[in-house]
């Protein structure tokens, strides 16, 4: 799945900006014993650093350490259509959690879809990586 | 003196200067710590309605039969109670609890515990070796950060620490390579005492109920303790047996063949494990209490970070702006709070609700309420470090959330609005939000009939966390969630067998069979977790991947308790034993006032769903929250995130719940036929007195 359209400067800056705080995406960091830890974001670079793909370790074995990044797919989606105006990475997330994998699944691919956005509003911008 | 006991309790009087010796043996039915605390608690405090700062609050600090045993994961751990000044409406007769070396120290020294009445006219610590008690001058301490005044004391007590030192004036009096233990408050902990903890070494802290404040109001800066003696075991080869028994259940036998069975665990998860991602190349070692095999603090190569875990760690990731913060932030911002001796809870919750006020508007440089800290970079080091100061300092919002969260919100006009909505998330007396009462329905309740968060995780490791990491990761459930209803119930006596105890359906949670579990969770809690110190890391052990077909440890808590004081007491006689600490406790919150009007959630519990505030604190809890659930007669596991509490239903079940434990169902206030039978004749006694006792 991939986001296909190509988009021009003025959307290429708005989809990459800073939103302010009452925009901001709510996340979750769950952490066993501690409990969890509200969060927010305040763009796509943020989602995107925020989704961490569960390691090899945590997938094999023993999870006393995990902290989990959590960020309700639907929410994610909503936010990014709602806040951000970007329907067309919206649509494409939309269609990843419409596969009804758990959430440890989702995150890779909605981690790429958000990826490649964010780089190919850099390309339109000009901005280095 | 009985076998695990010392025999004494050292009562200290900071008024008169003066200590005594109160013989174990008149308390010993109480098992030990929070039974023994509360007992103690009952005798020598003679007007319970006092507030926390007021001399004569009592607060007692006790250790257990097995401290300083070698019994694995219940040697290492002190209870702390008294008035505390946290608590909503009032400070409550409360708890907290600590582990390190501080109550094996104790106990070589040959005291059970410590009651500490009284204030004194001048900052002081108290300096204890082995049977030896002095009063020692801390006004050069007053001011001194946690860390500082360890240091201090410890080269006070000991001009050579490391090495050999002799403890009393003749040769046979006692020597030590240990450094002394010390409980201390941060620097003017009398300033923010609602927020002040106990801390003893780099990180161990009581603190929730504002001890530190406590110690403070009563001119107590620390006390210091250092024995060169033992700890009398009955049978210590039915000790060593059951160690190895038990040995068997824990990951680190396992080491050669770890289970990959994705979940958390109680003695099952592995030991030694960082509970933080610590900064690349830092190495770090296991750290843990007195006779611990789970070791779950961490020695860390750089110094920074030493045995602070979980929240200590986590706390300054709350309200973060853009994702987080770096490794060595946390750490550095924990290391902070240790220092200055500030409840880690009250500020995650007070990071939160500062994010929230930001957030509306409302708070920041010339806002309804002005505040020049940075509120941009939330969770930076330099942010936490400008509000912890603000707070020790009473600068900027510091000054009034020196006064306690709840308190500062009455002083800003915004305590019921920001309960109702949930951007203070303060679930019940006034403690931050920790684990969802609307979906895991024991710690919910439990803490409600309690005076704080319970902060009890033995239903929580398997019912919550490992059910919604099976889901959120697609695992396979390794059992079943009817297997794992009857792990768990089977356990559960003397109510084992009705399995509907642990349905956490829209029903289940206000059924009678829950109302089962609460009470069975806060019997066994207060008597084998709080009493007898097993941590709350390994017990109850309901569940877990070593033992056979999935079944724990609990159970056998009594082979440690029996081999180390000779008795023969059952698993289902300690949990009794728990019901009559707990009926002692709620006839104290009686006398202090408690009515069944009073034990209420804070609103958002019943206005907002879990998941659907946008923006709000509680908004949390915005997580999947699985957990076992029958639905359409089957055991299922399923989310249950989303739901309100029920105003009515949630009166429903306290009403069956204080029918089960034997109290007025009008009032909640324990009966005079339930306390006879727990042998509590006296207490009925004062309550009926003071008008308190409940009616039949």
């Amino acid at each position: 799945m991939t986001v296909s359209s190509t988009i021009g400067r003025e959307d290429a800056a708005r989809f990459a900006r800073v939103v302010e705080p009452d925009e901001q995406l709510t996340v979750v960091k769950m952490a066993p014993m501690a409990g969890n830890s509200l969060m927010f974001i305040s763009s796509l670079a943020g989602a995107e650093a925020w989704l961490k793909p569960i390691s090899a370790e945590e997938a094999a074995g023993p999870t006393a350490s995990m902290r989990i990044h959590y960020v309700d797919p639907g929410a994610l989606a909503s936010w990014v259509r709602d806040t951000i105006g970007d329907a067309e990475l919206a649509a494409a997330l939309d269609d990843v959690i419409g596969t009804g994998n758990a959430f440890g699944l989702l995150v890779p691919e909605m981690k790429k879809l958000i990826a490649d956005r964010i780089a190919e509003c850099r390309a339109v911008l000009g901005e280095e990586e | 003196m009985a076998n695990g006991y010392a025999g004494k309790i050292l009562k200290i009087d900071l008024t008169t200067k003066k200590v005594e010796e109160i013989p174990t043996s008149k308390y010993e039915q109480w098992g030990g710590g929070h039974g023994i605390g509360s007992a103690l608690f009952w005798d020598l405090c003679e007007d319970k309605t006092v507030a926390g700062t007021n001399p004569k609050n009592v607060v007692t600090i006790m250790t257990s039969p097995l401290s300083g045993t070698l019994t694995p994961t219940a040697s290492g751990r002190t209870e702390v109670q008294g008035i505390g000044l946290q608590g909503y409406p009032l400070g409550w007769f409360t708890r907290s609890n600590f582990g390190g070396r501080f109550g094996t120290q104790l106990k070589y020294a040959g005291w059970d515990g410590i009651a500490v009445v009284g204030k004194s006219d001048k900052p002081v610590w108290i300096n204890i070796q082995n049977g030896k008690v002095t009063f020692e001058d801390a006004k050069h301490l007053w001011g001194l950060d946690t860390w500082e005044t360890q240091e201090d004391i410890w080269s006070t007590v000991q001009a050579d620490v490391g090495n050999w030192n002799e403890l009393g004036a003749t040769r046979d009096g006692g020597r030590t390579t240990q450094r002394p233990a010390v409980l201390t408050i941060g620097p003017n902990a009398d300033k923010y005492g609602p927020m002040a903890s106990l801390i003893h070494d780099a990180g161990n802290g009581a603190g929730q109920g504002g001890f530190g404040g406590v110690f403070a109001s009563k001119n107590l800066k620390a006390i210091s303790v250092i024995g060169s003696g033992g700890v009398k075991v009955a049978d210590p080869n039915a000790l060593m047996e059951s160690r190895l028994w038990l040995q068997q259940y824990a990951s680190g036998e396992h080491q050669d063949n770890p289970h990959k069975i994705p979940g958390e665990w109680a003695l099952g998860s592995p030991p030694g494990f960082v509970l933080a991602p610590f900064p690349e190349g830092t190495t770090t070692r296991p750290q843990g209490c007195v006779g611990c095999v789970k070791n779950c603090r961490s020695r860390t190569s750089t110094g920074i970070g030493n045995e602070s875990s979980c929240i200590d760690v986590m706390f300054s990731n709350s309200g973060v702006v853009g994702g987080a913060n770096s490794p060595m932030d946390y750490f550095k911002s924990s290391d902070l709070a240790q220092r200055y001796g500030l409840n880690v809870f009250s500020l995650m919750g007070a990071l939160q609700w500062l994010q929230n006020l930001y957030k509306q508007g409302v708070l920041g440089p010339g806002k309804a309420i002005n505040s020049s800290l940075d509120y941009a970079h939330m969770g930076s080091h330099e942010f936490v470090k400008s509000l912890l100061d603000s707070i020790v300092h009473q600068t900027d919002v510091g000054k009034d959330l020196a006064l306690g969260l709840w308190q500062c919100a009455k002083k800003w006009g915004r305590l019921e609005q920001d309960l109702d909505t949930g951007i203070l998330a303060l679930m019940c007396w006034g403690y931050m939000h920790h684990y969802d009462g609307r979906t895991e329905a024991e710690w919910g309740y439990g803490s409600l009939m309690c005076e704080r968060d319970i902060n009890e995780h033995d239903f929580n490791w398997i019912v919550y966390w490992c059910s919604t990491l099976w889901s959120l990761f697609g695992y396979t459930p390794p059992i079943t969630a009817e297997r794992m209803a009857k792990i768990i119930t089977d356990k559960m006596a003397p109510y084992a067998g009705d399995m509907k105890m642990v349905d956490y359906s829209d029903e289940g949670i206000y059924s009678e069979s829950m109302a089962k579990t609460v009470a069975w969770h806060r019997h066994y809690t207060r008597y084998y977790k709080q009493s007898l110190g097993f941590c709350d890391w390994g017990w109850a052990d309901f569940v877990n991947p070593y033992g056979p077909d999935f079944e724990g440890a609990t159970g056998g808590e009594p082979k440690f308790f029996n081999a180390v004081t000779g008795q023969n007491q059952s698993f289902e006689e300690g949990v009794e034993v728990g019901r009559k600490i707990f009926n002692l406790d709620r006839a104290i919150w009686a006398l202090q006032g408690r009515t069944r009007e009073m034990e209420v959630y804070a609103g958002y519990m019943y206005n907002v769903g879990s998941t659907t505030v946008p923006g709000a604190a509680n908004a949390g809890y915005e997580a999947p929250y699985v957990m076992p659930v029958i639905e359409d007669g089957k055991w299922i596991y399923k989310n249950v995130g989303g739901r309100k509490a029920d105003r009515q239903k949630v009166e429903d079940w306290k009403t069956k719940y204080y029918a089960l434990e034997g109290w007025d169902t009008t009032t909640g206030q324990p009966t005079r036929k339930t306390l006879e039978e727990l042998g509590l004749t006296e207490v009925a006694d004062t309550l009926e007195k003071a008008g308190k006792l409940g009616k039949a």
